[in-house]
């Protein structure tokens, strides 16, 4: 027995069905997933998703390449800069007072709350974390709407720790 | 043999990689911008299509956030794919795109930013009346839950990649990913 968790298993489970995985890691994949009924049903549901994946449409390339020979061919980093929206103020307030969250969201978002309350707030991700340049970061994503899915009022998510990202993950996976 | 004329058109995982292509794009070379766009035009249009539900629209978008994308080629080191950082565009211009639309009155920005939220249950009994497949389902998703489950589980990225992409972190995209299956499979049910 290797000792993994299910929600081990579940990180994993794209990676099982995409054949990414070592082979010894495959066999006790495939082994778990044959006794785990909570496991097999959500490899299921990752074979049902992935064929929902959409197609560009046809035509599609080329419409790409001629409307690039007509646009000024000449690339730069200002281009790009130039031409990508610009940031806009972060949103306000969320709408969680006029919302009712199922039990399950809710359970999640007290946790967190608690883990946030409790430890204070972490340090946010700084784009070099995620592996990007800083011209690469320069292209801005707008900011998010402000719950995360998970927790109305703040973009919690962001802010928490690794420890504190495991102990919500816990609680999802119970 | 110069090294353009090494280059064929070829699908995702054959031919050159995408940073040789990168390079030669930078020069102006037209059959490796071909490659690059044929390659990845499945993943750009899924990814415009997640944030805009829409499939006209999707197509637009991606477009020009390939425009984007080439024309700004100069600004791409490579640290990241060119992938993720194709969709990293194509997401900021979908978004961008809602947000535009919604100014202009064609849709509410609350419909552009969270359309059915999964949390108002009137509008999730009407999604799971009309829902026909689990891409119904999918669509009625919180879009940050959305774009985690469908960047993972159609283009196989690493949660590491999603949060460069999406512009978040690690862990808060795993969290969004883990909690997007769990209400599938709880709609589904």
């Amino acid at each position: 027995m290797n000792g993994r968790t299910c929600g081990e298993f579940r990180d994993r489970l794209v990676e099982f069905r995409n054949g990414s995985l070592p082979a010894l890691e495959a066999a006790e994949t495939q082994a778990h997933t044959e006794r785990c009924a909570e496991c097999a049903a959500e490899l299921a549901l990752l074979g049902a998703l992935a064929r929902d994946r959409r197609s560009a449409p046809r035509g599609f390339a080329a419409g790409v390449l001629a409307a690039y020979r007509v646009k000024p061919a000449a690339g730069s980093a200002r281009a790009l800069r130039d031409s990508a929206p610009r940031r806009v103020k972060p949103a306000g307030r969320t709408r969680f007072g006029r919302r009712a969250l199922p039990m399950a969201v809710a359970a999640a978002g007290i946790l967190l709350a608690g883990v946030v309350l409790a430890r204070g707030i972490g340090p946010a991700a700084e784009p070099g974390d995620l592996g990007l340049t800083p011209a690469e970061a320069s292209v801005a994503i707008l900011p998010w709407p402000g719950h995360d899915g998970v927790l109305a009022g703040a973009p919690a998510l962001d802010v928490l720790s690794n420890d504190e990202i495991e102990a919500l993950l816990e609680e999802l996976d119970s | 043999m110069t090294e353009s004329a090494a280059v064929r058109i070829a699908p995702q995982g054959e031919g050159p990689d995408d940073a040789q292509l990168v390079r030669l794009a930078r020069v102006g070379d037209e059959r490796a911008i071909q490659t690059l766009v044929q390659r990845h035009q499945d993943t750009a249009f899924d990814a415009a299509y997640r944030v805009v539900r829409d499939e006209d629209v999707a197509a637009d978008v991606a477009q020009d956030a390939f425009l984007k994308a080439l024309q700004g080629l100069d600004g791409f080191r490579g640290d990241a794919s060119f992938r993720t950082w194709l969709i990293r565009i194509v997401i900021n211009t979908a978004r961008s795109n809602l947000r535009t639309r919604a100014r202009r009155g064609e849709r509410s920005l609350e419909m552009a930013r969270d359309p059915a939220s999964g949390e108002d249950p009137a509008r999730l009994a009407l999604v799971r009346a009309e829902a026909e497949r689990v891409g119904d389902y999918l669509d009625a998703l919180p879009e940050k839950q959305r774009l985690a489950v469908t960047l993972r589980v159609f283009e196989g990225l690493s949660y590491r990649e999603i949060a460069a992409a999406c512009g978040s972190t690690e862990g808060a995209m795993r969290v969004n990913y883990h909690m997007g299956i769990k209400r599938l499979r709880e709609w589904l049910e």
